[in-house]
């Protein structure tokens, strides 16, 4: 794999070495040690099924919940190396968020989306729930849009805005870092242009993994790529330098659209 | 292959970056040559030629617009891309001072103030910048690139010479600084084909290399 060196005074806030995955007897990730910046963005890219998304998964262990699974190696989240075994899973995955595809709000009020984590990380107090409601509708920049019908379905909302509470609703339990996997394939470009707004603002407080078919969104919101292909991170760098000049030939090819 | 016809654009932009690079290479050829013998005839086809690299440069510029607005294109393609456009941009440039030239070959009474050599000598080496610069772009070739920018000394060099004896004939013979004054004229726009000539061997390095070089 072709790397850069970080520039000095860069943060690590995930840090992977020597992971391999497998999906029963099919090995889905080969060898991949990357470090990814902290208060930054960073983009997955490369075609489909080169395991992407079982890499992000790798971050919060959501892999555990798949039965054939298996993962050697180890991945720090800051310091702490979440494939211990006395990891607390549930703790892992408050710190580290995820927003899918395809938007997936609860089916309640929108004030009970965002309330609900906070709830059951053990806040009662209904001022506090109150003002944590607020505050994440707000950093997710969908409150001036919804703080006059907290109490309607998070269902009505448009594929944009719902897209924008489940971001919301990981920002309520105070994670540091967000994956996202895929958020703006379902959306319309204001409702993308909306989402990549949001997140540059995000990435001042926190660290951000993002994949993305799209190759002009990757380089209009990240900071750092990572390109993957068949299982293998093949190219990762600053995101000027790949879309650039790629170091890989297989990178120009995928970035260009002559392959994938 | 895919993106079939956007490799087709791609391939026509480079093609007539080429094209426009040889008529570009022939208006300074034509508008030298029509000074150095004083051909009035040549001196009006060369100015002619201005709107036919003015249609060209425009053309490019179409091209890449549509480029941009339609493929989004990224790495070595939008380095092609984005230096073809300032490539075409220099050689309109050089086109128009070359115009310039043929111009004053129109302005001058009579016969030269001094047999023509090293103007014509500036003109030549002008002239194969822009041939090997355009060269370096079809082929790729960053070392071709910077051998040619560094001609530019040579150039300069001229234009200084040649500067100061027109300056010191003028001194002693004032009655012939309206034709002298028009070949200080010439030397200027010499010495600024030769400027666009390296930018266009830096525009080739940057589309080869992704580096920004400055090679003057
Ligand atoms: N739950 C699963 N069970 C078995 N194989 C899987 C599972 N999820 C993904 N895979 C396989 O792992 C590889 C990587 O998939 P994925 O991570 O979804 O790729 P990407 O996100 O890059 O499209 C693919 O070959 C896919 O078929
Ligand atoms: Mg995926």
């Amino acid at each position: 794999m072709v790397t850069d060196t970080f520039a000095e005074g860069i943060e690590t806030e995930i840090t992977v070495m020597e992971l391999n995955l497998w999906y029963g007897a099919k090995q889905a990730l080969k060898d991949i040690s990357v470090d990814i910046p902290k208060n930054s963005i960073t983009a997955f890219i490369g075609p489909s099924g080169c395991g992407k998304s079982t890499f992000l998964r790798c971050f919060n262990r959501m892999n555990d919940l798949i039965k054939s699974c298996r993962v050697e190696g180890d991945v720090l989240v800051g310091e702490d190396n979440i494939y211990e075994s006395n990891v607390d899973v549930v703790e892992l995955r408050k710190r580290v968020g995820m927003v899918f595809q395809k938007p997936n709000p609860f089916p309640m009020s929108i004030y009970e989306n965002i309330a609900y984590g906070p709830r059951i990380h053990g806040e009662k107090n209904k001022e506090k729930l109150n003002s944590i409601v607020e505050e994440t509708l707000k950093a997710a920049a969908l409150w001036d849009e919804v703080s006059d019908q907290l109490d309607s379905p998070a269902l009505d909302l448009s594929g944009g805005q719902q897209q924008r509470l489940c971001i919301a609703r990981t920002l309520a339990v105070k994670p540091e870092i967000i994956l996202l996997d895929e958020p703006c394939s379902a959306l319309d470009p204001i409702s993308t242009s909306k989402i990549e707004d949001l997140l540059m603002e995000l990435k001042k407080d926190y660290t951000i993994v993002i994949v993305t078919h799209n190759m002009q969104q990757a380089a209009r919101v990240s900071d750092y790529t990572a390109y993957f292909l068949l299982g293998e991170l093949t190219e990762f760098g600053e995101t000027r330098q790949i879309f650039e000049m790629p170091r890989e030939k297989s990178t120009e090819d995928y970035i260009t659209g002559r392959f994938g | 292959m895919v993106r079939e016809r956007y490799q087709r654009e791609l391939d026509s932009l480079k093609q007539n970056v080429v094209t426009m690079g040889e008529a570009s290479q022939k208006v300074i050829l034509d508008a030298v040559e029509a000074l150095r013998v004083l051909d009035i005839e040549l001196a009006k086809e060369t100015i002619k030629m201005d709107t036919v690299i003015d249609d060209y440069e425009a053309n490019i510029e179409r091209c890449t617009t549509r480029l941009l607005a339609l493929q989004q294109p990224l790495a070595s393609d939008l380095r092609l891309i984005t230096s073809s456009f300032k490539i075409a941009i220099d050689l309109e440039r050089m086109s128009d001072l070359a115009v310039n030239i043929a111009e004053i070959t129109e302005k001058i009474e009579g016969e030269h103030v001094k047999p023509l050599i090293d103007i014509p000598k500036m003109g030549e080496i002008a002239e194969n910048m822009v041939k090997d610069a355009i060269k370096a772009f079809e082929t790729l070739d960053v070392e071709l690139a910077k051998t040619t920018a560094a001609e530019d000394d040579k150039v300069d060099e001229l234009f200084s010479m040649v500067w100061l004896e027109l300056i010191e004939m003028m001194i002693k013979d004032p009655s012939i600084i309206t034709n002298a004054s028009h070949l200080l004229f010439v030397l200027r726009y010499l010495e600024r084909i030769g400027d666009h000539a390296s930018n266009i061997c830096e525009s080739v390095v940057y589309m080869v290399t992704a580096e920004r070089v400055e090679l003057n």
